[in-house]
């Protein structure tokens, strides 16, 4: 019956191509998230949808966009360079097995977020794009919210659609995708039009952003409350009371408390001492070694370089013996620790090029997002209210990215990737419009004063 | 139940969504500036404007060469 019915609605959206071929990168977007192929056991698994769909959106712009004013950016050339990048450091790769594995799919999300700018020519498309996005990922997050609430959860126990950790199904990354999502929920919840904001629009993105914050709860992903904590200050900017908010948001958090499960406050107390945890202290050790590797290796080990790295280090481990807890110091031998931090993901992978590149691709995303904030602010006029408050919404699901990211390797992770798209898009749009309205007013002036020379002749 | 449930909900928001999109022209062509009331209020004004400039400015110079 789910297998049905989710073969159907991908079916429906190849179907529904046909008349539209927008419809195709929508239906790529919900595939590459939800992954409907595993959840499903017959009929989804049996096509290569991801792939059929990858084709299919190319194919579609290729044969029905105008491509005129196709645009490709500074921000595009750098995912090209990082993709050409990738490729070459493949060839010196310290394991070129695993390496080829990770190129796999990191291939796809980066040729995906060069292309999907492209198509985003209209309103209503950057709209639809982010739409999609929110409400596949929304499936995830509503599933895993309510299990929370109903008292299910716990760190590595939260059972997702699928649980393979693969893409967003990984609790730590779904915790930032989740808190990611609560700018752009809001965003949707004044300036939609595909569901114009009323009562049903604002109840079900007020749930939804419940849903987005009982994530890092449910999944005890202490990089989640960081998140959180990170985006109640960003939206301190944007809030009209502040005094109003600041108050709002202290009793919501107290109120909060009580209903926490106490394995909760277990795992988040573990933030401060850096000692006693072991996935602390290996992050601390493998961010040394990466730097030490990238020292001798300054141009990158290939994807998962971290295989080679092996450490030893004194931890108190407590363990009962005779009905008393005893804590002694012991040496523990780690290997083959994954980065833990996109930052040193990029550093060991792609060496100082590669890093350089991708904290590039992001600086520039915040500092484009912030001028289209600032320049679009006080613009009156009703269809340039949506621009500004987007581009900030995208800003904040940037640096909540880059916070998380600070704690996961998730460098090349195509939802945000997709993010990236959407900023992309956005900025051409808004150069687009700025140039066309320019240009407009040019020709106006350039008229005006041909007509008045023509009015009076210059030599009688 | 619980994932039935949510795949459910957001599966029929996003069928209905695309369904909106499809009957929708500004989906594949927007004029920069159609969306924008502001300009376009005064668009066709200022465009019929420019064209009888344009025309005055050409009969003008007509004249001008069947003098010469």
């Amino acid at each position: 019956m789910l297998d049905a019915a989710l073969f159907l609605t991908v079916m429906g959206m190849f179907l529904l191509g046909l008349r539209r071929p927008f419809i195709w990168v929508l239906a790529y977007l919900y595939i590459d998230i939800l992954a409907p192929q595993k959840i499903g056991w017959t009929l989804t698994p049996m096509l290569p949808i991801s792939f059929i769909a990858f084709l299919l959106a190319f194919a579609g712009w290729a044969v029905a966009d105008p491509k005129a004013e196709t645009r490709f950016t500074l921000r595009q050339g750098i995912l090209a360079a990082l993709l050409v990048y990738c490729f070459l450091s493949m060839q010196w790769a310290d394991f070129p097995v695993d390496a080829a594995f990770k190129w796999e799919w990191v291939w796809k999300a980066l040729v995906f977020a060069i292309f999907l700018p492209v198509t985003l020519i209209t309103r209503l498309r950057i709209e639809a794009a982010a739409l999609v996005l929110t409400l596949t990922a929304g499936a995830i997050i509503i599933s895993a919210g309510m299990k929370t609430a109903l008292g299910g959860g716990g760190y590595g126990s939260l059972y997702f659609f699928v649980n393979d950790n693969s893409n967003i199904y990984e609790s730590s990354t779904l915790a930032t995708v989740a808190i990611a999502l609560i700018p752009i929920i809001l965003w949707f919840m004044r300036h939609g039009t595909i569901f114009p904001p009323d009562r049903r629009v604002r109840t079900f993105g007020g749930a939804l952003i419940f849903a987005c914050l009982l994530i890092p709860v449910g999944t005890e992903a202490r990089t989640g409350l960081v998140c959180i904590a990170v985006l109640g200050l960003l939206m301190l900017r944007d809030v009209k009371n502040r005094m109003m908010y600041l108050m709002a948001a202290g009793a919501v958090g107290v109120m909060a408390l009580p209903f926490l499960p106490a394995s909760y406050y277990e795992r988040m107390a573990t933030l401060g001492s850096v000692e006693s945890d072991q996935s602390a202290s290996t992050r601390m050790q493998v961010w040394s070694w990466t730097l030490d590797y990238a020292a001798e290796n300054p141009l990158g080990g290939g994807f998962d370089a971290y295989r080679g790295n092996e450490f030893t280090y004194r931890l108190p481990v407590t363990r009962e013996e005779g009905g008393a807890l005893v804590t002694e110091i012991e040496n523990v031998t780690d290997s083959g620790r994954a980065y833990h931090s996109s930052f040193f993901e990029m550093l060991g992978e792609q060496g100082w090029p590669g890093l350089i590149m991708w904290l590039a691709l992001h600086a520039l995303g915040l500092f484009q997002m912030e001028r289209i904030r600032r320049r679009w602010r006080d613009r009156e006029a009703p269809a340039e209210q949506w621009q500004g408050p987007l581009a900030s919404a995208l800003q904040f699901a940037n640096i909540i990215y880059l916070v998380g990211a600070s704690f996961q390797g998730i460098a090349y992770q195509p939802v945000f990737l997709m993010l990236i798209g959407l900023q992309i898009a956005l900025s051409t749009y808004c150069a687009k419009h700025d140039s066309a309205r320019l240009e407009v007013e040019r020709k106006a002036l350039r008229d005006a004063r041909r007509a008045a020379a023509s009015g009076k002749p210059a030599m009688p | 139940m619980i994932d039935y449930l949510a795949l459910a909900l957001t599966h029929a928001l996003i069928v209905i969504a695309l369904l909106r999109i499809l009957t929708r022209d500004e989906l594949d062509r927007e004029d920069p500036l159609a969306s924008d009331p502001a300009v376009t209020a005064e668009g066709p004004v200022a465009r019929a404007k420019q064209r009888r400039a344009r025309r005055r400015h050409r009969q003008g110079r007509d004249e001008g060469r069947e003098d010469a």
